[in-house]
C-alpha cells in the first residue's frame, strides 16, 4: 500500500482528517504499541480515538484508494460512536467496527454477528454492503472458524458487484475453505469459490498484490486437489504477471513489492532461476535490506547451490534485526543442517532461542515469534 | 522456508505518502490527534 495506494495523490485531500501514524512492526521501538494493540496480519490499518486511546476500527487487509475513502468514513464514524444502542446500518457497522477493533478471536466472533446485524439493517442496497459482508468475512477467519467463514463467503460474495471486495471476500473465503478440515464439504467449498476466484482475477480494479494473492489461492485450490498441471500452468501465468508488474514498477521500492510472491511462483512452477534477476535488483537498489539476499537463499537452495545460498543467509543476517532475525537464524541453521554443520546449526538456533529471550515483551510475546520459537526447539531436536 | 517469503510485502524505507504520516513514534502522533481533536489512523506493516 505504502508504493501503491498512500503515494496516489488523490488521498492528499484527506490528510487534515486524522493524525497519520505508520508503525513498523519489526522495529523494537514499537513493540509497547504492538503489545497495547496486538496485529495479526499485516498491512493492519487501524483508527484510534485518541482521547480514550481505544482502537475503534481494524482492516486486516490492503484497500484501493476508493476503498480506503470509505474506510476513513467509517473509521471517523467508529471513534465518534458510543457502545450504546444502534439502528441503522451505518450505526451497527461503526458498533462491528469498534468490536472488530478490540483483540482476540472473542472479541472477532462477536463483530462477526455484529456484521451480520449490520448487514441486516442496512439491507442489500445499502452503500456500505460490500464493505461489512468484506469485514464479516475476515472477521469470521480471525475468529478462527474457517466454515463459518467460507459458508459468509458463499453465500454472499455472488450478489456483490465485481470489483475490489468482491475479490477480498473471494480470496478469504477459498483461504478459510483450505483450512477446512478435509472432506467432502471442503471440496465442495472449494469447487464451489475457485470459478468466483477466476473472475476475479480478471478484474481490472483489482490491486496487484490482491490479483497475485488470487494466484496463490487457485494454485493452492488446484495442489489441494491433486490437479498438478493445472497447478502449474496458474503458476506460469501467475509468474508472467508478476513479471509484467516489476517490469512496470514506477520505481525500485514499488517493483521490490513483488519479489516474495515472484520467489514463490518461480518455486513453484520448478523455474527457481527466473526470481533471481529481480533480486539482484533489488539486493542492488537497497543493500541495507535483509529479504532480497534472505529470498536469494532460498533460491539458491532450490538451484542446488548450497555456497551461494549459505552465503546470501549470512548476508541477510548481518542486516536484519527483531523477531525476522529468527527465521533468518532458522533458515540458517536449516542450511548448515543439509550441509552436514550439526554443531553449525546448533550454534544457530541456540543463538536464536537467546535472541528471543531478549526481545521487548510486544515482539517476544507475539504470535509470529512464538511459532518461530516452536520451530527452532523442533529443529534443535533433530540436531 | 516459504513462510520467510511473507505476503504483503514492503521494504524498510521511508514512505513516499500523499498522506503526512509520522514515522514509528506513537507518542508524537498521539499528543497531536489529542491536540487536534482528530482521530488517529494507523498503518501497521512489515518490512517482509
Amino acid at each position: 500500500m505504502r508504493a501503491y495506494v498512500f503515494s496516489d495523490a488523490a488521498l492528499a485531500k484527506q490528510a487534515g482528517r486524522f493524525v497519520w501514524l505508520s508503525i513498523d512492526s519489526e522495529k523494537a521501538q514499537n513493540a509497547a504499541f504492538l503489545a497495547r494493540f496486538p496485529t495479526e496480519v499485516s498491512p493492519t490499518l487501524l483508527v484510534i480515538e485518541p482521547t480514550a486511546e481505544r482502537a475503534v476500527l481494524k482492516w486486516g487487509s490492503s484497500a484501493t484508494v476508493p476503498q480506503l475513502e470509505k474506510l476513513l468514513e467509517d473509521g471517523e464514524r467508529a471513534a465518534r460512536a458510543t457502545d450504546g444502542a444502534a439502528q441503522s446500518g451505518d450505526e451497527v457497522l461503526a458498533r462491528a467496527d469498534r468490536l472488530r477493533a478490540d483483540t482476540g478471536s472473542r472479541a472477532a466472533a462477536a463483530a462477526a454477528a455484529a456484521y451480520q446485524e449490520a448487514l441486516a439493517a442496512g439491507g442489500p442496497a445499502w452503500p456500505r454492503h460490500a464493505r461489512a459482508v468484506e469485514a464479516l468475512v475476515m472477521a469470521l477467519d480471525a475468529a478462527g472458524d474457517p466454515v463459518s467463514c467460507t459458508r459468509a463467503a458463499r453465500q454472499h460474495a455472488p450478489e456483490l458487484a465485481r470489483g475490489p471486495s468482491f475479490a477480498n471476500v473471494v480470496a478469504t473465503g477459498l483461504s478459510c475453505a483450505l483450512s477446512e478440515p478435509a472432506g467432502p464439504p471442503r471440496i465442495e467449498d472449494v469447487r464451489a469459490l475457485e470459478p468466483l476466484a477466476r473472475e476475479a482475477l480478471a478484474l481490472p480494479d483489482v490491486l496487484a498484490d490482491d490479483r497475485s494473492s488470487l494466484y496463490q489461492m487457485l494454485i493452492d485450490a488446484r495442489t489441494d486437489a491433486a490437479d498438478a498441471a493445472a497447478a502449474k500452468t496458474l503458476a506460469a501465468d501467475w509468474l508472467r504477471f508478476l513479471e509484467a508488474q516489476a517490469a512496470r514498477a514506477p520505481s525500485a521500492e514499488a517493483r521490490t513489492a513483488f519479489d516474495a510472491h515472484l520467489v514463490e511462483a518461480a518455486l513453484k512452477l520448478g523455474e527457481p532461476a527466473r526470481a533471481l534477476p529481480a533480486l539482484e535488483a533489488s539486493e542492488r537498489d537497497f543493500p541495507n535490506d535483509y529479504n532480497p539476499p534472505a529470498r536469494k537463499a532460498l533460491v539458491y537452495r532450490a538451484l542446488h547451490r548450497p555456497a551461494d545460498a549459505l552465503a546470501a543467509c549470512q548476508r541477510a543476517l548481518a542486516r536484519v534485526e527483531g523477531p525476522r532475525r529468527l527465521r533468518v537464524l532458522w533458515q540458517l541453521a536449516d542450511l548448515q543442517r543439509e550441509q552436514g554443520d550439526r554443531q553449525a546449526a546448533r550454534q544457530s538456533v541456540d543463538d536464536a532461542i537467546r535472541y528471543a529471550a531478549a526481545l521487548p515483551a510486544g515482539q517476544r510475546d507475539a504470535t509470529g515469534t512464538k511459532n518461530a520459537l516452536a520451530r527452532l526447539h523442533r529443529l534443535r531436536d533433530q540436531l | 522456508m516459504v513462510a520467510l517469503l511473507g505476503c504483503r510485502d514492503r521494504p524498510p524505507r521511508p514512505v513516499a505518502a500523499a498522506l503526512p504520516f509520522i514515522e514509528d513514534d506513537y507518542a508524537r502522533a498521539l499528543a497531536q490527534a489529542r491536540a487536534r481533536k482528530l482521530p488517529l489512523f494507523v498503518d501497521v506493516w512489515a518490512p517482509w
